[in-house]
């Protein structure tokens, strides 16, 4: 081994350690800014009380009301299509143009950008059904953006679980169906959470494609027909038109906050997964 | 043994008899329905954006739609051909910034890293996917829009920030995704190159990339559709001016961005010319989309040793 | 060697393939009931393959191919009016490795019973304790049925997989090598096992081992490259074998 080769190794290799601290360092900063000037602005009123004057004082109630609703209603629908078709792929069928059909579908999906899901939103749920402004259609929209996520996950998860519990619960005369609600799915459950997890930290921090199917209204819902606005929608709008910077930064750190959570959990949940299967 | 299917007395026990609860066959049925659900959305989507948005591009020609420099939706006018220049400047200006770092990112993961090291960059690469755009966006335009205008001159809402800003959001894309096609990569190849007395860096970059380089390639464009479909994070920093730009720092108004900008009033043909602008993203983004499972599927079938 | 009503298990002119590889070729066998066979012969020669066709578990397999009959009782296993489900709780089936479930003891011998429609507390209650029982594996467990069955020692798993078996009151049990992963003592309790079990139930038991086909089979079975070579009581074929293959294979000349 000659000495430029080995120079050439030890400043690569330098280099290459420099990108990972820069890399880790961004989310550090991001996070970091974010809190540093939103959690003093964060109250128990701020989160308990309605805004007034468009959002220039007052909390932010209706906000996180609306995040929470679209979301877990997104996540209502997305996930028995999401594990059900991961069930269809990994139990139901062999590979064939069936499945090669479902996988460009959920692969394609994947990439679309969430303002056409938003464009398409609007236009079919919003007009076409005639669901209006509502959390019903935000969530509607956000379950078919966070589909692909749940699926792939589902997959995977469904997919290490060893053969061998398939062969145990066939062999003691179990129908498929059987085999794999009670033998399957237990064990792939922890994976499958975590695709919902990060299905959950998608929808809450979207903001494209909820602003055109939910709405931006400052009210508080009192049914899934009534339009909402997010806590990113009313971040978006306090910090781009200047409303207030101090309940923007408030804002965003309970949207950090709760993407922090869910990844969290996320995280945790996947370690318990991984731990069982090894 | 790889042939498909020829199952003599097949006996799928889907065949069975009906025992408590639901039948198989109902069960099968109720799951491939549900599997068609994810392509039923694709479909649903493509019809819906094309309905919106060829009123629109049939009135003014696909042309003229595309290749024109002026919009003026108060005049009628609509040519969306800044839009297309705008967001190709800066899915070029994200790929520049965000692939080097991306790839250097992938490598020490997975090869350079401790392992204690690796378990903690892992999990914050993942959060910073997690991350909502609207987050990125307000950082772009609190930190960078500020830095640029008082050091580079020019507004500071650039080409040159939202770069900057879409090349950070790609890395968790790019990163994770060629940082498996770099773990798929066997580990005797290394060895080979090791037990020559090539050092380690010389073994990426002889070895390691080569063998890697076709799903690399899928993650770049598949980094790449995802900057170009960011909304939110490019509105907040790019200045939005309806011009072809002519240098880094000059604003520019990307096709997500003009969607999300007029959306909230337009009505009629202007509301059409927006889903117009829409069908023109979502056609590049199914072209990137086929484009890539088209390398990866090349990569599989070149696979030596597909995990048993 | 019949003894008047249609044997427990039979194979008729059985031929396996997984797509270019034949794994059976022409395999007639009977096992009569409350029989102990014990099918020896070296790797690869297709004993674990028939055991999983008569459980029908390459039904989930691609590419394969089987022809010829397979009977229990006289009725065709694979007949269209055949239920899967059906033929497996009623032939139950042990695997090389033990394998408990990710679950607690009580409920691993529990859901076969489970998948069967039992529900009732004690029901199930008795039902466990009795697979536990005649697993030979109650005393040892039962006061921490709760625990995770993956606690349990190789020995331990592996009784409770037969354990398993037993609770959904199969006709037949196949078991596959049940001993490989076994230390000595472990083994010798298997098969004393084995010899307590096949007063109730018809035992089919595959080993790659000619001593432990010697120690436990009442009636031995040979098979070489696919091929039923012979089969009669044990005491004969490991005095007096009558194919060169088979006196090859009990003097350890290969396998």
């Amino acid at each position: 081994m000659n000495n430029r080769a080995i120079v050439a190794h030890k400043v690569a290799v330098g280099v290459l350690w420099a990108s990972a601290v820069l890399t880790l360092g961004i989310l550090v900063f991001i996070l970091a800014y974010i809190l540093y000037h939103g959690l003093p602005v964060l109250s128990w009123s701020f989160i308990s009380q309605s805004p007034t004057e468009m959002g220039r004082s007052g909390g932010i109630l209706p906000t996180i009301v609306g995040t929470f609703a679209l979301t877990i209603l997104a996540l209502a629908i997305a996930t028995p299509l999401g594990v059900g078709t991961a069930i269809f792929l990994t139990e139901y069928t062999r590979p064939g143009p069936l499945t090669r059909v479902v996988r460009f579908g959920a692969e394609s999906l994947a990439g679309v950008p969430s303002i056409i899901f938003g464009l398409f939103g609007f236009m079919f749920f919003v007009i076409y059904l005639g669901l209006g402004w509502s959390i019903l259609s935000g969530a509607l929209t956000l379950a078919a953006m966070i589909l692909p996520t749940i699926i792939r996950t589902s997959e995977e998860a469904i997919r290490a679980v060893p053969d061998s519990y398939r062969e145990i619960s066939f062999a003691l005369g179990g129908t498929r169906w059987q085999t794999v609600t009670r033998a399957v799915l237990p064990s792939a459950l922890p994976g499958i959470l975590t695709g919902v997890m990060l299905g959950m930290g998608r929808s809450i921090g979207e903001t494209a494609a909820v602003i055109f199917t939910a709405g931006s209204t400052l009210r508080l819902p009192t049914s899934v027909t009534d339009p909402v606005r997010t806590m990113a929608v009313h971040f978006y709008i306090l910090a781009r038109e200047g409303i207030s910077m101090p309940n923007a930064y408030g804002t965003a750190a309970i949207l950090v906050i709760s993407i922090l959570a869910v990844n969290f959990v996320a995280y945790w949940l996947m370690q318990r997964f991984i731990a069982r299967h090894s | 043994m790889s042939e498909e299917g020829r199952v003599t007395r097949e006996g799928h026990p889907k065949r069975g008899r009906r025992r408590a609860g639901l039948s198989e066959r109902g069960v099968e049925r109720v799951l491939t329905v549900v599997a068609l659900s994810a392509i039923g959305v694709l479909g649903l989507i493509t019809v819906f954006i094309f309905i919106g948005g060829l009123p629109a591009i049939a009135k003014t020609g696909l042309w003229a739609f595309v290749s024109g420099h002026k919009w003026a939706p108060g005049r009628g006018v609509f040519g969306i051909f800044p839009m297309i220049m705008g967001s190709l400047w800066v899915t070029i200006g994200a790929l520049a910034i965000g692939v080097p770092l991306s790839l250097a990112c992938a490598i020490f993961l997975a090869e350079v890293a401790p392992p204690k090291t690796a378990r903690v960059i892992k999990p914050a690469i993942e959060l910073l996917a997690g991350i909502p755009s609207v987050i990125y966006g307000f950082m772009g335009l609190v930190i960078l829009v500020p830095l640029i205008r008082t050091h580079l001159g020019g507004p500071g809402f650039s080409v040159l920030a939202s770069s900057v800003v879409l090349g950070i959001m790609i890395l968790p894309t790019v990163i994770s995704i060629s940082y498996d096609a770099m773990k798929a990569v066997p580990e005797a190849y290394r060895d080979g190159s090791l037990a020559l007395g090539a050092t380690k860096w010389q073994t990426i970059v002889m070895v390691l990339l080569p063998a890697a380089r076709s799903g690399i390639l899928a993650a770049i464009i598949l980094g790449m559709g995802r900057a170009i479909g960011e909304t939110m994070a490019v509105i907040m920093v790019a200045g939005n001016a309806t011009m072809v730009p002519g240098s880094l720092l000059d604003p520019v108004r990307t096709l997500t961005s003009n969607i999300a900008l007029e959306m909230g009033y337009a009505a009629g043909t202007h509301r059409a010319a927006l889903f117009g602008t829409g069908v023109i993203l979502f056609v590049i983004i199914m072209l990137l989309s086929i484009l890539a499972s088209f390398t990866t599927t090349a990569r599989g079938k070149a696979k030596v040793n597909p995990k048993p | 060697m019949t003894n008047g009503g249609p044997p427990k298990l039979a194979a008729n002119g059985l031929s396996y393939h997984y797509g270019d590889l034949q794994a059976l070729r022409n395999v007639t066998l009977e096992v009569q009931p409350n029989d102990l066979l014990t099918i020896m012969g070296p790797t690869g020669s297709g004993k674990t393959t028939l055991l999983r066709a008569f459980n029908r578990l390459n039904d989930m397999l691609t590419g394969t191919r089987m022809t010829g009959r397979l009977d229990m009782d006289g009725l065709d296993l694979y007949g269209p009016e055949t239920d899967p489900a059906e033929v497996r709780r009623r032939i139950g089936m042990v695997f090389a490795l033990p394998i408990p479930l990710p679950m607690s003891i009580y409920d691993n011998v529990a859901y076969g019973p489970r998948l069967h429609g039992v529900t009732r507390k004690a029901e199930l209650d008795e039902v466990v304790e009795k697979g536990l029982r005649d697993a030979i594996l109650w005393d040892e467990v039962k006061d921490r049925l709760v625990d995770s069955a993956l606690r349990l020692s190789g020995g331990q798993q592996q009784r409770l997989s037969i354990a398993r078996v037993l609770a959904v009151e199969p006709e037949v049990i196949l078991l596959d090598e049940p001993t490989s992963g076994l230390d000595p003592i472990s083994t010798l309790r298997i098969e004393e096992l084995l010899k307590q079990l096949r007063e109730r139930y018809t035992i089919v038991l595959v080993t790659h081992n000619p001593q432990q086909a010697a120690r436990v089979g009442e009636r031995v079975a040979f098979f070489y490259l696919g091929e039923l070579v012979e089969t009669g009581p044990s005491q004969r074929v490991f005095t007096r074998p009558l194919d060169r293959r088979t006196e090859d294979y009990i003097s350890g000349r290969f396998g």
